[in-house]
């Protein structure tokens, strides 16, 4: 009995922590006027944890380890953009019909890449996505649509907020606000259920997981179709907060790697793990770049010395890195507790 | 378009080729042997190209005597990374090539900036004594590349000849087999694995080396050399030279006769759809021996 209220007690203010914080990054920014390189770099962050969420369902719960988020982000940015510019259909319908199709291409994408071993998969999804960095920057009209090539594609700004379309950054910043706490949802939902667990036995033992009646296959091309949603959503909420889709940079290869290294480094498979590792990678590039502008490049080296960091000495991420530790720490004082009582 | 051109295209195609597959070679043996991939395969070579030609350029070197440098510095790299970090990663029990991947991917981050942040981004090449074409009717063939592939082809079976003859070979082979079964055999498999990649790593700096009379290096020319060394073991099939020795010639061929049909990108694109289409097909690559009975 006591086990159990003890839990729930410790899930209450759990919950009373979300709600405060959230409550916070809803206020602030209303009430403090930052400032609109402020918003930016805010809007960017969330944008960065919502990806990195996004990559956890596929990536992180079911072991796909795709090196191709761009794809599903940028064919979302430019399906959203195409419908809104050529047929007058609003974002607002758009990134959701964005989300579907890319969800279905990418089925099409993993249906036969989930043959392969694993490690192929990521170089399979890489070499997909460097295929299509180079169609969408070569070629200035795709299957008749002109898309402008290298020089991007852009998206005439007024306005409008049927058509996504604000003066202001802290719109954006709401949007993408809830963008990021659904898609913290539909993971904390799917850890939770029964497919959740199935993505975890698929990620922890393939073949064992089919022994028992996993449907493999399917349950990954379940994964996938929701990250390549999530994906695509954003892609779609990226280019009407642009103004502007420049394919090396949602097609290449920085971008994919990125989104991968920030979910890994936070803590794969778990819920706040790619919350954290966005949000602290981000910030350790923007100061960095902001104090020792002089140095250019010297982000990058961090983030690489970051990475190689964690990878060796931290493995699973931050965030259960420092988990272990706290329980380790309690197990410890009650050990002590417990001896001397 | 007139014949001549397409011969040309072959040529070239063949003879840079070969050295694409010395390149792609390293990044085999290391997946042949560890089972692990290195991202920073193509950034190991870009450092090695800087040691060339800063080595022809102001020290007077040979660029084909760069090689001996390069293999001495990536070889010792190679055996203290293996040593030092990717041990440790293989051996703590977790998804290991994903640990590798991860880590190198830091590397090649890494090493990108540093180098951007110490030579500038600007493309650096070096003229060598070397340069210059012979011509055989209204063909031209550049003398440096011949002599490359030369060298890329001597190179290549001399490493094929070292892992099939000799005893450290031997342990190789065997350990790729069944590392525990080797171990028990009196195999010391942590050793192995560091002689391995330095192999790995001294191919690159090898083939820097040829590739020094006649290629430019700047900072972000890595990304393209590894992601055709991921083809070539695709291709060739893990750990298979004979097979890595096809692929970079057949990669060649197609990227200088694409090239010429139908344009650069198309032959890119071209490259990556063959390298998924394989991928899906022959997943153990091209040389794959059919099983008898």
């Amino acid at each position: 009995m006591s086990k159990i209220s003890a839990l729930s007690k410790g899930q209450k203010t759990k919950l009373i922590v979300l709600a405060a914080a959230l409550v916070l990054l809803l206020a602030v920014p209303a009430v403090l006027d930052l400032g609109v390189s402020t918003m930016s770099i805010l809007i960017t962050v969330l944008l960065y944890m919502y990806y990195a969420s996004a990559w956890n369902i596929m990536g992180g719960y079911t072991g796909l380890f795709s090196l191709g988020s761009g794809i599903y982000i940028g064919l979302g940015a430019y399906i959203t953009a195409v419908l809104y510019c050529e047929l007058g259909i609003s974002p607002w319908a758009g990134i959701l019909i964005s989300g579907l199709v890319t969800g279905l291409l990418s089925m099409l994408i993993g249906y036969p890449t989930f043959k392969l071993q694993s490690i192929y998969y990521s170089f399979a999804t890489f070499a997909i996505l460097l295929a299509m960095l180079t169609v969408f920057k070569n070629f200035k009209t795709v299957g008749g649509l002109k898309l402008g090539g290298a020089e991007g594609y852009k998206i005439p700004s007024g306005y409008s907020p049927m058509n996504m379309q604000f003066t202001d950054k802290l719109s954006y910043y709401y949007i993408i606000l809830a963008l990021l706490v659904l898609v913290l949802l539909a993971s904390w939902f799917l850890s939770h259920s029964r497919d959740g667990y199935y993505f975890r036995a698929i990620s922890a033992n393939k073949d064992a997981a089919a022994s028992l009646g996993v449907n493999v296959i399917g349950m990954k091309l379940r994964a996938q179709f929701i990250s390549a949603f999530f994906f695509a959503v954003g892609g779609g909420f990226y280019c009407m907060f642009m103004n502007y889709i420049d394919p090396s940079k949602l097609f290449g290869n920085d971008l994919s790697i990125n989104i991968m290294v920030m979910c890994v480094v936070g803590g794969a498979n778990t819920l706040w793990g790619p919350v954290v590792g966005a949000g602290l990678m981000y910030t350790v590039n923007r100061v960095v770049t902001i104090y020792a502008s002089s140095v250019s490049g010297l982000a990058n080296i961090v983030f690489g010395v970051v990475l190689m960091l964690v990878v060796l000495f931290m493995p699973g991420g931050l965030l259960p890195f420092f988990q272990a530790r706290l329980e380790q720490r309690k197990a410890q004082k009650e050990l002590k507790g417990g001896g001397q009582g | 378009m007139s014949f001549d051109l397409l011969v040309q295209a072959l040529i070239d195609g063949i003879l840079i080729g070969g050295v694409y597959a010395a390149i792609g070679l390293g990044l085999s043996i290391a997946y042949g042997v560890m089972g692990v991939v290195n991202w920073a395969h193509g950034e190991v070579l870009m450092v090695s190209l800087y040691i060339s030609i800063y080595l022809t350029k102001y020290a007077g070197f040979d660029p084909y005597l760069t090689a001996l440098v390069n293999i001495a510095v990536m070889g010792a790299a190679g055996y203290c990374l293996q040593k030092a970090a990717f041990n440790k990663l293989i051996n703590r029990g977790g998804v290991a090539w994903r640990d590798i991947l991860l880590f190198t991917a830091g590397m090649s981050m890494f090493l990108q900036a540093l180098f951007n942040m110490i030579f500038g981004a600007e493309v650096k090449s070096v003229n060598t004594r070397y340069s210059g074409m012979l011509q055989l009717g209204s063909i031209m063939i550049s003398k440096p590349k011949t002599i490359s592939f030369l060298l890329a082809v001597v190179c290549c079976a001399g490493l094929f000849f070292l892992i099939q003859k000799t005893e450290m070979g031997r342990s190789l082979r065997a350990t790729a087999q069944d590392r525990n079964t080797a171990q028990l055999m009196g195999i010391n498999a942590n050793q192995v694995y560091c002689l391995c990649f330095a192999i790995s790593l001294a191919m690159v700096g090898l083939s820097a080396a040829l590739l020094t009379p006649f290629y430019s290096v700047s900072p972000y020319v890595g990304a393209s050399f590894c992601f055709k060394s991921f083809i070539i073991v695709a291709l060739g099939g893990r750990g298979n030279i004979p097979g890595a020795m096809v692929a970079g010639v057949l990669i060649g061929i197609i990227e200088k006769f694409g090239g010429v049909l139908m344009g650069d990108k198309i032959a890119q694109i071209i490259i990556y759809l063959l390298f998924i289409l394989i991928l899906l097909v022959l997943p153990n690559g091209l040389m794959v021996r059919k099983k008898k009975g």
